[in-house]
């Protein structure tokens, strides 16, 4: 038999086609991945997008309702706030705080609990259990708690809220990790890598490393959403990001004040962290399944 | 008739104290002695719980005896405890293949990342060699290049036996040990199997270590078989003289059993 | 009359995309005190019949047969109550693994006491009619050669060994004195001291208590050994059929002697370390089953005649279904 192989090149997509392909499959999946994308758009180029400066105070445009309203004006596209600045622009700048830290949040603490969840999981005996059962303990105090008592002693502020929720996300990255690294060491064709010569770092990086990412991504959306959660409420008990840093928690909490004549105010930063969770959620939930299917057709 | 294998002495031992916070081992092994030569074919049969699988796997370097060494042609034969030692010996030259292949094939990466992985990790080979010399391995085992692509979802169970023999092969290995290969498959696919291994065994002159309970494809594979009960090898020898004239009580109620099953063989137990 | 009478089962799936035919015109009898050995590989069907024949079909299946009946009783047409009472009572099913089928939560005895239909047991009040229990499960280990019943019946599922946990599972189906017994691959991963001690005492129930028996498997040294007669299936398709020393003697299609030729005892001249004789290719899958006769692809004797479906024919009481069977020479 030759060696030329007519069909070497045509279409070997790689996994992450596989992916993609898989996931474009679903159409929720993908609207709920074009709204995430807006926010990421949101969070990268917000200062190009905003048609004011989200500190602006213009005293002459108080509380003006949103455009679709019948005294609204397209000048402010969302209406004004309390003190005059564009809701608009104030949202976009908030998204982007919110989104982005959040997105932060979430890949610090997924690098630092899966690592310690890998050691913990590759090693075995008593000092692996006790680790173990710490961590598990403090998952049983909701995240946002673990954030403000963090909070309370390190003060409050935006960067002090990013360390505590960081701190609070940790443990089920560990927990997971652990639990699945333990489950794979356990099978056949990591003791054949093993009898291959394989250290440990190889083990991880060549043989679990593919089969732990579907985990990693339904653990990290979730921490997403729930970091994105946590910093609006931080910032909406005026804990984490302070004024006039537009955040959408704290938005909604200033908006608050003026809740009965402009309701705006609090509906749209409201429906702006929903839409968030959501597409975070849906994206995630997407990307699960069309993993599955590359590897279980 | 070179020989290939030299295993002296070789023992795992019972302890019967708790350790603490370590479980108790449970069972005792040998001492075990064995000589392989070169293309030779052993079956180790038994019945259960007699050691036979833990046999395989001191064998193959995955569990470390308590005394005792294993001599793979002039040079030492580390098991997987001893990782410097291992860095500058020969690892490649004794493997084995798991009773359930679907366990033993990652099913996360491709068949290509699954047998690039031995030569990797044993060899100074440039990725152009690597990838020639699997996909020659490929077409030896009677898969197709083109199966590099594919994940474990996508092979029938025939293919994944294959699969995890040309993983074996790959590094040119003198010796392979099989932990029930065929308990798994259905009889065409067995075959087919027995065919191959017998074949790989004639152009590599590999020696086949294997445990079964399927007395018949022991007999007619088997240059030699070693019968073991309780962590001991009660009995060995030529395939023919165990089935024919077995001495040892466990070994007569192995192949008479096994008779019974034949009906035209005279050795039938009355009911 | 034969216990179980099936002629021409068909048995569709449809998956929503496509409507795949996964048994085709399968043949099967079994009469009062006879062993019939099913035989086939994975993929040929078999635990679909078994299930064809519960009734406990999803609804995308759909299941035509010329005749399906049991006992003179069609079992197509019969209410599910009515079907599931005939399972309860007349036939008992054991399953691989018998571990893996038992509550693993419930001491034996009371799983075994638990699976006594009431009809079976004496007396009026719930005292008698626990001791009652009591004694026909104590007779039935009995029955099936467990010697000290104190010891077994007391335990857990994973605490026991697997042929005594395969006798209980027997046990647990002959409770009810059922007329015949289907066993799914009884004897799967077993060694073979386990498998005779196994297979001996379904021999024995079958001459003492004329019990039918259809015994699916893929082992043939198994099935050689105690089956009368034997049903070969292949992807779906009946493919040979008939008594089991006329089968051994001479199998007229090429399936049936690959299948032979995978067991090496049976063979009495194969020279030792030979290739053995095989069929080349691997077994189609569901969505990609051939047109006709479906070992066409993979047969050595196939010619274009082969994509259309044999019709069955008949050597005295051996049936089989091939264009171009072993007794005949290659057109």
């Amino acid at each position: 038999m030759s060696r030329f192989s007519l069909y070497d090149d045509e279409a070997h997509p790689s996994p992450w086609q596989h992916t993609w392909r898989a996931f474009k499959s679903s159409h929720i999946a993908l609207v709920g991945l074009a709204v995430l994308l807006l926010f990421v758009f949101f969070a990268f180029f917000a200062p190009l997008v905003a048609p004011y400066n989200p500190t602006y105070q213009n005293t002459e445009a108080l509380l003006i309702p949103p455009s679709w309203a019948p005294n609204g004006s397209i000048a402010h596209l969302f209406g004004t706030d309390a003190l005059g600045r564009d809701l608009f622009s104030r949202i976009l700048y908030g998204c982007r705080v919110t989104f982005g830290t959040s997105l932060l949040v979430v890949i610090i603490a997924m690098l630092v609990g899966v690592t310690i969840g890998t050691i913990a999981g590759m090693l075995s005996g008593v000092r692996s259990s006790v680790v173990n059962h710490l961590l598990d303990a403090l998952m049983a105090i909701p995240t946002l708690l673990i954030a403000i008592i963090i909070v309370g002693i390190l003060g409050s502020g935006l960067v002090n809220s990013m360390w505590a929720i960081t701190l609070a996300l940790i443990p089920q990255f560990v927990h997971h990790t652990r639990s699945f690294v333990r489950g794979e060491m356990k099978k056949d064709y990591i003791q054949s890598s093993t009898l291959d010569g394989a250290s440990n770092l190889q083990l991880f990086y060549y043989s679990i490393l593919p089969n732990m990412i579907e985990m990693l991504v339904v653990q990290g959306t979730l921490a997403l959403s729930i970091a994105v959660i946590d910093i609006s409420a931080l910032g909406f008990l005026n804990l984490g990001a302070q004024a006039p840093l537009p955040e959408l928690g704290a938005i909604l909490a200033t908006g608050l004040d003026a809740g009965y004549l402009a309701p705006w105010n609090i509906a749209i930063p409201g429906v702006s962290i929903f839409l968030m969770v959501l597409s975070i959620t849906i994206v995630g939930d997407g990307l699960r399944s069309a993993l599955r299917k590359r590897v279980n057709r | 008739m070179t020989k290939v294998l030299n295993v002296s002495g070789l023992t795992f031992r019972h302890s019967s104290k708790k350790r603490w916070l370590k479980k108790p081992e449970v069972f005792a092994l040998g001492p075990i002695d064995m000589q392989v030569t070169k293309g030779e074919t052993i079956a180790i049969i038994g019945q259960n719980r007699s050691g036979k699988s833990l046999l395989a796997k001191m064998l193959a370097g995955a569990v470390e005896p308590d005394e005792g060494h294993i001599q793979l042609q002039e040079e030492r034969y580390w098991s997987v405890k001893h990782r410097v030692a291992r860095k500058k010996a020969d690892i490649t030259g004794i493997r084995m293949i798991f009773q359930h292949n679907s366990e033993s094939i990652n099913p996360g990466i491709t068949v290509g990342q699954i047998l690039d992985e031995p030569l990797r990790l044993n060899s100074s080979m440039a990725e152009e060699e690597r990838k020639a010399l699997i996909g020659d391995t490929l077409v030896k085992v009677g898969l197709l290049r083109e199966h590099i692509y594919f994940y474990r979802h996508m092979l029938s169970d025939g293919q994944q036996q294959r699969v995890s023999l040309a993983k074996a092969i790959l590094p040119d290995p003198k010796v392979l040990i099989a932990d029930e290969p065929f308990a798994a498959l259905d009889p065409t696919i067995r075959s087919q199997t027995v065919n191959l291994i017998l074949q790989l065994q004639k152009e590599m002159g590999l020696a086949f270590i294997f445990i079964s309970h399927n007395l018949g494809i022991v007999r007619h594979i088997a240059d030699r078989v070693i019968v073991m009960d309780k962590g001991q090898i009660i009995e060995s020898g030529k395939t023919e003289t165990i089935f024919r004239w077995p001495q040892h009580e466990m070994t007569k109620k192995l192949v008479m059993s096994y008779q019974s099953l034949i009906p035209q063989q005279t050795m039938r137990e009355p009911d | 009359m034969p216990l179980l009478d099936i002629k021409n089962l068909t048995l569709e799936i449809n998956t929503g995309t496509q409507v795949i035919k996964a048994l085709d015109k399968i043949n099967l009898t079994v009469n009062s005190g006879e062993i019939r050995a099913l035989v086939g590989e994975s993929g040929s069907g078999k635990s679909l019949i078994v299930q064809a024949i519960s009734g406990a079909t999803p609804p995308n299946w759909s299941i035509t047969a010329d005749r399906m009946s049991w006992n003179g009783n069609n079992l197509l047409s019969m209410s599910e109550q009515k079907r599931r009472q005939i399972l309860r009572k007349d036939i008992g099913v054991v399953f691989q693994h018998a571990i893996a089928s038992l509550d693993p939560s419930v001491t034996l005895g009371e799983q075994l006491e638990e699976s006594l239909p009431d009809q079976l047991i004496e007396g009026s009040w719930f005292w008698q009619r626990a001791q009652s229990r009591r004694k026909v499960v104590i007779n039935t280990v009995h029955k099936v050669g467990i010697k000290d019943h104190e010891q077994y019946l007391r335990a857990y599922p994973h605490q026991i060994p697997t042929d005594i946990g395969q006798k209980l599972m027997l046990a647990m189906a002959l409770i009810s004195q059922p007329k015949m017994l289907i066993a799914d691959d009884p004897t799967r991963g077993m060694e073979t001291t386990t498998k005779v001690q196994v297979l001996k005492l379904l021999s024995r129930l079958n001459q003492t208590r004329s019990l039918g028996i259809l015994f699916v498997s893929h082992d043939l040294l198994a099935i050689a050994s105690m089956s009368h007669s034997m049903t070969v299936l292949y992807c779906g398709q009946t493919v040979e059929s008939g008594k089991m020393k006329h089968i051994r003697k001479r199998p007229l299609h090429p399936y049936t002697k690959a299948l032979m030729d995978s067991a090496p005892s049976f063979s009495k001249d194969l020279p030792p370390k030979s290739q053995l004789p095989t069929l080349a290719g691997t077994i189609p899958t569901l969505q990609h089953l051939p047109i006709g006769c479906r070992l066409g692809p993979r047969c050595p004797r196939a010619q274009r005649a082969c994509v259309n479906v044999p019709a069955v024919r008949k050597i005295h009481d051996h049936s089989y279904s091939c264009h171009f069977p072993l007794h005949r020479d290659k057109v």
